[in-house]
């Protein structure tokens, strides 16, 4: 499986996931959590590649055909995905080795001029176990 | 602190097949407890383990329809006459296993498969075992040829 292109995003948005819980509240109010695993899952980038060449948006849209589309797992280079982010921030938006990334949905390309596109995608950390 | 984590430990021993030892709390992780390696797999048990009644209640265990474990249940004779032990295993923050844990053992009861998930079922070895226990099927071997488009009747 071949990583995610070498692109920069032009903005970007991250949401860590969460560990799988389960929440009871009693009736006094008093909170009790089921863990049901130690891995962080269910992180999420969402991923904006705004008037870039056409050439640069087939490159997403090759590996998105590629990984079959949302079927397979990758890798991603985080100094491209979370370029133009501290090393600090970079190295908290790590994740757990055996998360691999997928596309949540087809990347949304949109023609803005002759040659230019903008290009959103999302992706989203699952557990990959085989 | 108001948090539990359950460790499940999966011990089966399919009829006629290899163990397998899996455990569902340490993502991608092999898990060694009392001396036995439990590599991960994300399953999840579900049913009545106990019951005031002495009823055998069934125990479901869900598993990925995963290779490996399909394999073992469609070679292991459709998880009948499999053995089980189902350790339940808290463990703190730190992933260290607490003291107190202690095993329940299962006799396998058949199996359904779905496009996505293998259901195993199982029913308390030290329950009250009816004669569902083991499960027979009909089979070529003990009634001969059987006929696809019509009831049987057994007396």
């Amino acid at each position: 499986m071949a990583d995610f292109p070498s692109l920069v995003p032009s903005s970007r948005s991250f949401n860590p996931g969460d560990y799988p819980t389960r929440r009871y509240q009693t009736l006094n109010g008093t909170v009790w959590k089921r863990s049901f695993g130690n891995v962080r899952v269910g992180m999420r980038i969402e991923m904006q590649f705004a008037n870039i060449s056409d050439d640069k948006a087939a490159l997403i849209w090759n590996h998105y055909r590629s990984e079959a589309g949302t079927l397979s797992r990758f890798d991603i280079n985080p100094a491209f995905v979370f370029g133009g982010a501290s090393n600090g921030l970079r190295q908290a938006a790590s994740v757990d080795p055996s998360v691999r990334w997928a596309y949540a949905e087809p990347p949304q390309v949109e023609s803005v001029f002759p040659g230019i596109s903008t290009v959103s995608v999302t992706l989203v950390g699952e557990i990959d176990f085989t | 602190m108001s948090v539990i984590r359950i460790c499940q430990l999966f011990d089966w021993q399919p009829s006629g097949q290899p163990r397998l030892r899996c455990q569902n709390y340490f993502a991608g992780e092999d898990f060694v407890y009392n001396g036995s390696t439990y590599r991960f797999c994300p399953f999840q048990v579900s049913g009545n383990l106990a019951a005031l009644g002495g009823d055998s209640e069934t125990l479901t265990c869900l598993f990925p329809n995963q290779e490996l474990v399909l394999q073992l249940v469609t070679a292991g004779d459709g998880n009948r006459n499999s053995e089980l032990t189902l350790t339940n295993l808290w463990v703190n923050a730190s992933g260290q296993p607490l003291p107190g844990a202690f095993p329940e053992f299962y006799v396998g009861n058949g199996a359904s498969f779905s496009e996505t998930t293998v259901e195993l079922r199982f029913s308390a070895a030290m329950d009250a075992v009816n004669s569902q226990i083991p499960n027979r099927i009909i089979t070529s071997e003990n009634s001969g040829i059987l006929p696809l488009d019509s009831s049987i009747r057994l007396k």
